[in-house]
């Protein structure tokens, strides 16, 4: 009898074996797109897949995590699992990433759809087409896991609506609308390397272990099981890189460009995850600071960056930057969603003192000084009956889209903008990295659809910001103030001691 | 980043803390000497200078029984390093 093939064996043939070169068209005819970045591969087949899955393996462990997840998810909807998490505060953090990031997960599997049809190389290829099929199970094992929490809550209905509409998710949309416009080498460089290697890292693993910290067994495991596929996106991602960086020395600077760009995207994306995790989680566990110190700073630029540098690639452009901003970043985020939350589908409350105390540990060098007071005068207003709402429109940065919340760098009390013109126009971003991003593509950022300049030209259901609200989709009977809403006053009453007498 | 600054090139796996895990979790701890473990919610991360080197004899010791070196894929969360795996071990390290 034949000897079993090895794992290596059976990759190539079930990958590459069951490729052919077309005869009847020109490779030209089959794959059009891939040249016109000026990315040149020479040979398709030096593309090594680390996990050398077979479709059959696949499938295999796929179906068997989707078991496992399946299995908590309906336990802990059957047993009320809701009412075990630490406070009703906890679920802005499931809003946030419902309505930001799981249409994102749509995005990324439509695209990487494309690829797995579009890459002339069929490991590439094979490897896309797993990574489809992945972000579409993410997709729905997010929205089935935090379905069993709408029939309690709100702002968890029509997340594909208000992801396409409102103001702040405008932010994780424009940074998939930018990937998928692009062609399908940056597209990969910006998801594999931006999101997967450097994003979902913070989003998925800290803040996940957060999820659990607050008895959110449903998320926790969702996000674990949505992780363990990234490590092999992450795979993929180092692949990707070092595989385009060996086949010709003229993508170095192509790619290093695309490093630049997106790192700095990604970053700005991650503002929403650094509000998550600092301020969302009502018991802290690991600080936004310390998640960024763990993952960026020691993994990927100590671990990843020393790698690249042999094929000539330097750290990202503007990581300094982000270094010092961790002080600060997650404060100047929610500072902006505190005081637009009659405008978004959460509602926010100044911090309690427990978490005040922590904030001030863990941020000893601008908490107590610049954004302590801010909050002591938000609590004052309040207690006057004066919660205090910013009722103008934000100028926004034309490309990461957030409000002008950010500040000069190291320098949280002097507020920062970019001025960059472009045929007759003045355009403003929030940091030089967005400038920089802008500067290169004008062209691009120009068609941004930014939120407040679309209600402006009357194009978001009206002049006036009920009429605003309503084409949101969002129940403004139920955000802005946390403790004037149904969260609050249900969350006491389910909460109350049981009466045993 | 100066080289001055530079740490050593540490690898590491984040694995889901669960009673299904923990022999795996126990395996990869015994084969790699030195390395330090680091708890949080919901999880595991293990990490060591110089990579890491998981056996699947050593894992099947821990569970009792025969484990394929893909199942890990059930266990993972995140890593950090290059990823090499073959039938009968998991490699996980920084290359340069």
């Amino acid at each position: 009898m034949a000897k079993k093939a090895s794992m290596r064996e059976r990759y190539a043939q079930m990958t590459r074996g069951l490729e052919w070169e077309p005869t009847y068209v020109s490779q030209k005819e089959v794959f059009p797109h891939t040249d016109f970045e000026g990315i040149k591969i020479h040979d398709w087949d030096a593309w090594e897949d680390p996990f050398r899955l077979t479709v059959e393996a696949y499938h295999k462990y796929q179906s068997e995590k989707d078991k496992r997840l399946y299995a908590v998810i309906d336990s802990f909807a059957q047993g009320s699992g809701h009412l075990q998490v630490t406070d009703a505060r906890y679920f802005n953090a499931v809003r946030m990433f419902l309505q930001g990031v799981t249409p994102l997960e749509y995005q990324a599997y439509r695209n990487f759809g494309y690829l797995a049809r579009h890459l002339n190389g069929a490991g590439a290829r094979i490897a896309c087409l797993y990574q489809c099929i992945d972000e579409l199970r993410h997709n729905q094992t997010q929205t089935h896991a935090v379905s069993q929490f709408n029939k309690y809550y709100d702002h968890l209905q029509d997340a594909n609506v208000m992801h396409d509409r409102v103001w702040y998710l405008s932010v994780p949309k424009s940074f998939f609308d930018d990937g998928v416009s692009a062609g399908p080498f940056e597209f990969m460089l910006a998801i594999s390397f931006s999101f997967e290697y450097f994003l979902t890292n913070l989003l998925f693993v800290p803040f996940m272990s957060g999820a659990s910290f607050n008895g959110d067994l449903s998320t926790m495991t969702f996000g674990f099981s949505a992780q363990s596929d990234e490590s092999r996106h992450m795979t993929l991602g180092l692949e990707v890189i070092k595989f385009i960086l060996e086949q010709d020395e003229d993508n170095v600077p192509i790619i290093q460009d695309w490093v630049d760009k997106w790192f700095w995207r990604g970053y700005r994306l991650l503002t929403i995850v650094a509000l998550m995790q600092d301020y969302f989680l009502p018991r802290k566990g690991m600080s936004w600071k310390e998640s960024f110190e763990l993952y960026l700073e020691q993994q990927m630029l100590e671990g990843l960056f020393p790698d690249l540098e042999y094929y000539g690639i330097r750290p990202p452009r503007h990581v300094d930057q982000a270094i010092v901003e961790k002080e600060y970043l997650s404060h100047q985020a929610h500072w902006i969603f505190y005081q637009f939350a009659f405008a978004g589908a959460y509602n926010t409350t100044v911090p309690f003192e427990d978490e005040q105390e922590w904030f001030s540990k863990q941020y000893p060098e601008t908490w107590d000084k610049y954004y302590a007071p801010a909050y002591a005068k938000a609590k004052e207003m309040q207690n006057e009956g004066k919660r205090f709402f910013n009722a103008g429109l934000p100028m926004l940065c034309q490309v990461c889209q957030i409000p002008m919340g950010f500040t000069e760098v190291g320098d949280p009390g002097t507020q920062a903008i970019r001025f960059s013109h472009y045929e007759g126009e003045r355009y403003n971003t929030c940091s030089d990295g967005c400038k920089w991003i802008f500067d290169r593509e004008p062209w691009k950022y120009r068609q941004a659809w930014l939120p407040v300049h679309q209600i402006y030209q009357g194009n978001c259901g009206g002049a006036t910001v009920p009429e605003v609200l309503e084409w949101y989709g969002i129940n403004t009977s139920e955000n802005g103030e946390y403790f004037d809403t149904s969260d609050a006053k249900n969350w006491a009453q389910w909460h109350e001691p049981a009466n045993v007498s | 980043m100066t080289e001055a600054k530079r740490r050593p090139r540490v690898a590491s796996i984040d694995i889901q803390d669960t009673d299904t895990n923990r022999p795996v979790i126990d395996a990869i701890v015994e084969d790699n000497p030195g390395c330090d473990t680091v708890t949080m919610p919901g999880l595991v991360k293990i990490r060591r200078e110089g990579g890491l080197h998981i056996t699947r004899e050593t894992v099947e010791k821990h569970v009792g029984g025969e484990w394929e070196t893909s199942e890990i894929q059930l266990a993972i969360v995140s890593m950090s390093g290059n990823l090499d795996i073959e039938e009968d071990y998991i490699d996980i390290a920084w290359k340069r």
